[in-house]
């Protein structure tokens, strides 16, 4: 088989706004494959924000959308998924 | 916001959503209603005729965060200026956030003769189990056995009775067309560190059939079972076990009424 551009692009893409979020941690334990963990540097405000990662510790995003639906800051500003 | 080239956006900004930073503390579930309710509103295409009236209490800046036309009721009238609202104007979809501070003790009486009298309303309960703004007293929903401020050594029932159920309340009236309860926070599941989001999309659903029999000419009612670890005086994580261990059995989550079917399709 070919592997073709959008073989290597990641499946997903999940956008955090780093300002907004308080480190809550509900994305971070909704997330089956650990793609989302809080970060060591402090935002503004003064919490641990939420990064993204491509590959988690168990595997790839599949652009589930649980992240999005449990934040309670709106820190999650969208999940994005790969154009087959 | 626009996706990078081969992407496309599956879920992302609302504009019935301000964009302004929320004041509830982190990991709130009424932060995770607020988006909840408004991607039903757009759902159902109503960010024009939307009104929202809150309550007193944490869901009292509910209007910041959601751009829909709003008002601000007394503490626990809601249910009666929703009321208002909908005679005057049957066209608006009229919804208020409640507290259960709010609406199982100061407002419990205007919240039963609304539901009494069908009047076809809205009206989201957050029932955390404790006065959250206030600083932790007890509330009627409070589970016997929990320390608040008020009750410094566990809720006793022989004194203070047994944790109120408004949802099991209104069940007693005619007039309710759609009861619903939801288990908002995440769950946790066999594996220690993994929690479900089950809630969070059940109460979406749970929103938009909420509309839908408003707009039928029912009255809904959705109590969404919630966590206030500040007052619980736990950690975060822990709230949301504390919730599904003590919280879900006294308030189990379930379809209590649906008299036009609205969950059936």
């Amino acid at each position: 088989m070919v592997a073709t551009v959008s073989d290597a692009l990641p499946r997903a893409h999940v956008s955090v706004d780093a300002e907004r979020c308080k480190g809550c941690d509900l994305c971070v334990v909704v997330c089956a494959p650990r793609n989302l963990r809080l970060r060591p540097e402090f935002n503004r405000a003064g919490y641990h924000p939420v990064e993204f990662r491509y590959q988690g510790d168990r595997g790839e995003c599949t652009a589930c959308g649980l992240c999005y639906w449990v934040c309670p800051d709106f820190a999650i500003t969208s999940v994005d998924r790969r154009v087959p | 916001m626009s996706a990078a080239v081969g992407y496309a956006t599956k879920w992302g900004a609302l504009p019935t959503l301000t964009g302004a930073p929320t004041h509830y503390c982190a990991g709130c579930e009424h932060g995770t209603l607020t988006r909840l309710l408004a991607s039903a509103i757009e759902a159902r295409q109503a960010r024009e005729r939307a009104v929202l009236v809150s309550s007193v209490g944490c869901s009292v800046l509910a209007h910041e965060y959601l751009n829909v036309d709003a008002v601000q009721a007394p503490h626990g009238r809601a249910p009666a200026v929703m009321a208002g609202i909908k005679r005057a104007r049957p066209d608006l979809l009229v919804f208020g956030v409640q507290g259960d501070g709010d609406a199982v003790s100061i407002g419990l009486l205007e919240l039963v003769n609304a539901a009494n009298r069908g009047e076809p309303i809205s009206i989201f309960l957050v029932n955390n189990a404790i006065y959250g703004m206030t600083g932790g007293q007890m509330a009627p929903t409070t589970p016997a056995g929990m320390v608040t401020t008020t009750t410094p050594n566990g809720r006793d029932v022989a004194t203070t009775g047994r944790p109120f159920d408004a949802t099991r309340l209104l069940l007693g009236l005619d007039g309710p067309a759609y009861l619903r309860r939801v288990f908002l926070p995440v769950a946790p599941t066999g594996s220690a560190d993994v929690f479900n989001a089950r809630g969070a999309l059940d109460g979406e659903a749970a929103i938009r059939h909420a509309f839908e029999v408003q707009e039928r000419g029912g009255f809904s009612f959705v109590e969404f079972v919630s966590t206030c670890w500040v007052n619980w005086k736990v950690s975060i994580l822990e709230s949301k076990r504390y919730a599904a261990r003590v919280l879900a059995p006294l308030f189990p989550p379930g379809l209590y009424r649906d008299r036009f079917g609205v969950e059936a399709r």
